[in-house]
């Protein structure tokens, strides 16, 4: 009898001495994925519109993919000469004529418009002529999507849809949630996890932008918009043309919100690219790779209520030679800097027309 | 960032002395026989199904395909210690035990898809270290007129708080890896202590036995998981009882 007592105290007293090593390790924060810098378009704005001479403000935020902190910094410090263009010739016949460039003004500053917003974020799910296999193989924008929906912070409410042609199908867009919200929804994730593997057909572009601006106006939404993330061209079988398209948004005061994503910008539709966000009061984003989605989604909520810093680019066009400037003028902005690693650049393309 | 870390030793520590309470009791109310064993766990299957076929990451965000049911299996040392007392074909037995579950880790697979329809496989690694465990099972002798006796058995445990390690790898092989990606730590939930309800079967001898134990986790726990061990015990007569009262055929 006393030896089993004794045993059982000693089984006691090892328990005790393994338990009381037990604890509850603490949860660390999601870690944002992978991301590069990008520069944002907000708006331009036309000073003089001239034969010889335009003057123009650029609004272009700027996003830094630094991977060491757990947030999309806006880009502080660039140089007055990261914003270049390229003098070029213009020959007509024997004339030729020199089209100057000369950056006037760089100014940071900051902004904040809007309390709140809506947007719908239409995806592009067309194959032809290119998917996104060919510039986002490994599917970052389910994280980028993700990260955007998890981090909205009640500063406005989103809903996604996307959109592809198979036929000669004009209502193309196939919505993922019917209600604008503002908190996380687990189904919804589902339905964008596997987009990649659900592309086919060729981009209803028009028609898909103008079933969206039908759907979020009969919402009546606070400052609503609708950002597209574009693949391909218009496939040429839309109801609604360009300009149709632009005076039905600007009717029903929604924004079209431009983020493009190509392998081969021949497949994309430069005009409509530009003219949308410029002249329905949008932003647009043009990506060399698909890790700067991640930086443009996880700041969307601050480009949606235009709270960020951002650079006004004031630039003086000049046409020395016989030839001017016509009442429109597309172009491209590039942004090259140093970083402490390597150089990098980026290109802007804008959209000029006389008021 | 909460910091904040609890311990949480003190219900568990009630419970352990409750249960040796309790044998010490049933020894002293006239058992037949006490027998003071050694197990060893060698083999080890762990049945687990996931119920989403999608879970999100708990370190990025990402999301990922699983396939349900899983059941990695492989070589453990679990060792433990356990006090059985007999009344004629029944007995009550205890275990306290310190496992490793499985010496390369339990290995869960899923994938995230990517272009060309194809997808990538990861595979997380659980290592759960220094996890204790203690049971109380009610037995019952199948047939005593064999050298080793078929029991059955039934009973309740519980798992401490491990020492809980995760990895994440794209080759199953885990030549390289993550260290310390928890994907699915909050989803599997086999960093933290839990309930088991345990059924065995065995064959007994007088100072050997061989066992199969099914432990399934039971709770409000999102994903079903058990496990399934194969091991044997070395008993050692802790007590001059009377062996004759019990066992031995009727000659």
């Amino acid at each position: 009898m006393i030896i089993r007592f004794r045993f059982q105290i000693i089984s006691m007293f090892i328990l005790i001495a393994l338990y009381a090593i037990s604890c509850k390790p603490d949860q660390e924060p999601l870690k944002l994925p992978y991301r590069f810098d990008v520069p944002v378009l907000l708006g331009t704005h036309i000073n003089s519109y001239e034969f010889k001479e335009v003057k123009f403000t650029l609004d272009l935020a700027v996003f830094k993919g630094d991977n060491s902190v757990n947030m999309v910094p806006d880009y502080i410090g660039l140089p007055d000469s990261s914003f270049q263009f390229n003098d070029y010739y213009f020959h007509y016949g024997t004339d030729s004529t020199l089209i100057s460039y000369q950056i006037e003004k760089v100014e940071f500053v900051d902004t904040s418009v809007y309390s709140s917003f809506s947007t719908l974020v239409l995806i592009d799910q067309s194959a032809f002529p290119e998917n996104f296999d060919t510039t986002d193989y490994y599917n970052e924008r389910f994280e980028a999507f993700n990260a955007l929906y998890l981090n909205l912070n009640g500063e406005g409410k989103v809903a996604f849809a996307w959109f592809r042609r198979t036929g000669s199908d004009h209502d193309a867009v196939r919505y993922i949630n019917t209600d604008f919200s503002g908190t996380w929804d687990r189904g919804t994730m589902l339905q964008l996890l596997d987009l990649t593997h659900s592309q086919s057909g060729t981009s209803a572009l028009f028609d898909a932008i103008e079933r969206a601006i039908f759907f979020i106006s009969a919402k009546n939404l606070a400052n609503p918009s609708v950002t597209v993330l574009v693949k391909n061209r218009d496939d040429g079988k839309s109801d609604i043309n360009l300009d149709n398209l632009i005076y039905l948004a600007n009717q029903n005061h929604v924004k079209i919100n431009i983020i493009w994503l190509v392998h081969r910008w021949p497949n994309v539709d430069f005009d409509a690219l530009r003219r949308l966000p410029y002249e329905t009061g949008g932003f647009e984003v043009y990506m060399g790779s698909s890790y700067q989605m991640n930086s443009v989604f996880l700041r969307l909520p601050s480009l949606l209520n235009l709270k960020t810093n951002f650079y006004k680019v004031s630039v003086k066009m000049t046409s020395i030679g016989p030839s001017g400037f016509a009442d429109t003028y597309r172009e491209g902005m590039y942004l090259n800097y140093y970083t402490s690693q390597n150089y990098k650049w980026n290109y802007i393309p804008i959209y000029l027309v006389k008021p | 960032m909460e910091t904040e870390s609890r311990i949480y030793c003190v219900p568990f520590l009630r419970r352990t002395c409750f249960i040796l309470l309790l044998f010490a009791l049933s020894a002293s109310l006239g058992a037949q026989r006490l027998d003071f064993g050694f197990n060893f766990d060698m083999v080890g299957f762990f049945p687990t199904r996931f119920p989403n076929k999608v879970f999100f990451s708990e370190t990025s965000y990402k999301a990922y395909y699983i396939h349900k049911l899983q059941c990695p299996w492989g070589y453990q040392t679990n060792f433990s210690l356990s006090l059985a007392a007999d009344y004629n074909r029944f007995f009550v037995d205890g275990t306290f035990g310190m496992n490793t579950y499985l010496l390369d880790g339990l290995k869960y697979k899923y994938q995230y898809p990517i272009g060309d329809d194809a997808f990538n496989t990861y595979y997380s690694r659980i290592i759960r270290l220094g996890q204790t465990e203690i049971s109380g099972s009610f037995g019952y002798i199948l047939s005593s007129r064999r050298y080793m006796r078929p029991y059955i058995e039934a009973g309740f445990g519980r798992c401490s708080y491990p020492n809980y390690i995760e990895d994440m790898s794209d080759e199953k092989s885990f030549k390289s890896y993550w260290s310390n990606r928890t994907e699915m730590r909050n989803y599997a939930e086999l960093d933290k202590p839990f309930n088991y309800l345990l059924i065995g079967y065995g064959y007994r001898g007088d100072l050997f036995s061989v066992s199969a134990r099914y432990k399934i986790r039971v709770g409000h726990h999102e994903v079903f998981y058990s496990n399934l061990s194969l091991g044997m015990s070395v008993y050692t007569r802790f007590s001059k009882l009377r062996k004759h009262y019990i066992y031995q055929p009727e000659e």
